[in-house]
């Protein structure tokens, strides 16, 4: 599905705006070699992650979004790569597990398989 | 070839990934497929946040050929203590700055090795060295082992030892044509043995010796046997470095290594490890358990066999002449090869008349195959050698028969192990015991290398895949009844005048290889 789709069903901030790309399935976690080995180029990633190790998600997995959670502000170079390579990145304003449900429903909704 | 090499700093979190981009850069612009260059960035990725998070830096190099990329890592230091737990998914001694930043999941060696058609770490106080290689496309050289033994048919006589000798039965002899069925064949030297007028040869791509410098050789102690006189005495290895500037290495030094390492490994394992131990000493042994017993593949200890680890044991810039004892050494060297390493094969009568020419030293005595005082060895492994002995060990061990259970085991398909390898032309027992005494000797006079390591093998070993009837899977199965058909027509009594070891295998043959019925003496009475 179209990232749009995801953003207008859930409270999120668009802190860079990248380009539409698709989405087709949603990766979460906090360990950089689970993130690696999970995501590639239709890959939105949720993590607590606020760090420059980010960074590289975006730059060599082609990660087109990546959503932080509860409100967190983004680190400069996260946002500065988002923007460089224009991608998403997303705050979101809920927890982990909440954020995870809203966007499970949405897909289940679709019903594109994950 | 193209090739990059970058440096990576110690503790630069804020440019860790900087060499993965580089490198993926270029392999974009190569037009690399995708899938592909997502293996090599999380082997590369992990490999760089390792030399960040672990090491006191280092550098990666990344070199592709035609058909694969070899990605080199390397580091000054601290080494890892012990690569059997730095695989283990989980295991991590990442500090805490690491771990806030998501690093430090103890998943960065086993995500290289998952991503990697081959990965070797060889690790040192004095720093790790990660090889690494993902091949473009994957192709019937890399998936199997394949045949060394190079075949001269026209010496041909028809009499068909061969064919019964080989242990899985992949030569045929048809009309005027000896052949090997590659995929079969695991490089032993029985067929070389056996045959009386010497169709049978290694497969090498002989480069030759070059004049001057520095040379460095590899060789099995029996060669030396073989120069008639039991020549190798600390004196001639002195004068040969002296004279000629050529250093020797006698395997055995790895192939001792390799033990030790293994009896270590064996008693801190002892609970995991499924028993007995077979140590990877015989190429053709690993080779024959991957493809006939594909079981007994855990048994196999995790380490590459000495040849490999050996030519590991020097830098880059001296070129290594191997002597081998058999096709399957060959095919170690090939099949895994370490990468960058200028290793050059020669066949071993060439290595016999070079060292005849040399002249170094004065020529011993005829009676210098005298021991006075020797030592019977006393070995914590069993060691089992010759075709028959290992099939049936190799046998019992998978039905469970054995009248007990050995903690480590040698074999060798060769009779004597590689002193009964057919170059040499010696009694291999005696031989072993003049050389078992003079050990000590001659491993103190070879130039010293620093510590002799050996290679923990890290991607483990999986059974070959056998001879298949047909890709498709529904051709095959009308394959495997028409040669159970032919079967029933064929006598049954494993003649071997056909060309084929048995009538099963002629049966195949004939319907795989269209070969003619008339072949079988029986047929054509009828």
């Amino acid at each position: 599905m179209n990232i749009q789709d995801i953003i207008k069903s859930i409270d999120v901030e668009i802190i860079v705006r990248g380009e539409e790309r698709d989405v087709s399935k949603v990766f979460a976690g906090d360990r950089i070699s689970d993130l690696i080995h999970f995501a590639d180029e239709k890959t939105l990633l949720i993590t607590h992650l606020n760090h420059i190790s980010l960074v590289q998600l975006y730059k060599i997995f082609d990660v087109p979004a990546i959503c932080l959670i509860t409100n967190s502000e983004p680190v400069l170079e996260l946002v500065e790569s988002a923007q460089e390579i224009k991608a998403y990145l997303l705050v979101s304003s809920l927890e982990m597990y909440e954020t995870c449900g809203v966007i499970y429903k949405i897909f289940e909704k679709d019903n594109t398989p994950k | 070839m193209i090739s990059g090499s970058y440096s990576v700093k110690r503790g630069d979190y804020i440019n860790g990934g900087q060499v993965s981009s580089k490198i993926k850069e270029v392999l974009s612009k190569l037009g690399i497929a995708s899938e592909i260059i997502r293996r090599v960035m999380i082997a590369v990725y992990e490999a760089e946040m390792n030399l960040i998070i672990h090491s006191y830096g280092g550098e990666i190099q990344f070199f592709l050929e035609d058909n694969r990329i070899d990605i080199i890592v390397k580091d000054t230091g601290p080494g890892i203590p012990r690569i059997e737990l730095a695989i283990k998914e989980g295991y991590s001694t990442a500090p805490e700055e690491a771990r806030e930043m998501g690093f430090g999941a103890g998943m960065g060696l086993p995500n290289i090795q998952k991503n990697s058609d081959l990965f070797v770490i060889h690790s040192s106080s004095n720093g790790t060295v990660l090889n690494i290689s993902i091949y473009l496309k994957m192709t019937i050289e890399h998936e199997y082992i394949h045949s060394f033994v190079g075949v001269e048919s026209e010496k041909c006589k028809k009499c068909m030892q061969c064919i019964k000798v080989c242990p899985t039965r992949a030569i045929r002899v048809w009309e005027d044509k000896v052949h090997i069925i590659s995929n079969r064949c695991i490089n032993c030297n029985q067929c070389i043995h056996v045959c009386p007028t010497g169709v049978f040869k290694l497969e090498i791509d002989n480069r030759g010796i070059k004049e001057g410098n520095k040379k460095v050789f590899i060789v099995p102690l029996p060669m030396f046997a073989s120069l008639g006189k039991y020549k190798i005495t600390s004196d001639y290895l002195r004068l040969l470095r002296e004279e000629k500037g050529i250093n020797l290495y006698p395997l055995m030094l790895w192939e001792e290594v390799l033990k030790n390492k293994v009896h270590e490994y064996v008693l801190s394992e002892q609970n995991n490890v499924a028993l007995p131990v077979i140590l990877p000493l015989c190429p053709a042994v690993v080779y024959w358990i991957q493809t006939e017993y594909p079981s007994l593949v855990k048994h196999i200890a995790p380490y590459l066999t000495p040849i490999q680890s050996a030519i590991d044991n020097f830098t880059n810039d001296i070129e290594i002449t191997v002597v081998p004892s058999c096709p399957s050494q060959i095919c170690a060297l090939k099949v895994e090869e370490n990468l960058n390493k200028k290793v050059n094969i020669l066949d071993p009568f060439e290595a016999l008349n070079y060292f005849r020419k040399l002249e170094v030293g004065a020529l011993p005595n005829e009676e210098s195959y005298e021991l006075s005082n020797y030592n019977v060895s006393k070995s914590d492994s069993v060691v089992i050698t010759g075709l028959e002995s290992v099939r049936m060990f190799l046998m019992s061990l998978e039905k469970k028969q054995l009248p007990f259970m050995p903690k480590i085991v040698e074999l060798y398909t060769c009779r004597g192990g590689c002193y009964g390898a057919p170059f040499w032309g010696k009694e291999p027992e005696t031989t072993r015991l003049y050389f078992e005494n003079k050990w000590q000797e001659i491993k103190q006079s070879s130039e010293s290398i620093g510590e002799l390591k050996v290679q923990f093998r890290v991607t483990g070993l999986k059974p070959r895949r056998g001879i298949r009837l047909d890709e498709n899977i529904q051709k095959a199965m009308r394959k495997l009844t028409d040669i159970e058909q032919k079967n029933r027509i064929l006598p049954g009594r494993d003649c071997g005048i056909c060309g084929a070891p048995t009538c099963l295998d002629f049966a195949e043959d004939i319907v795989l290889n269209n070969i003619d019925v008339k072949h079988c003496p029986y047929i054509i009475k009828e």
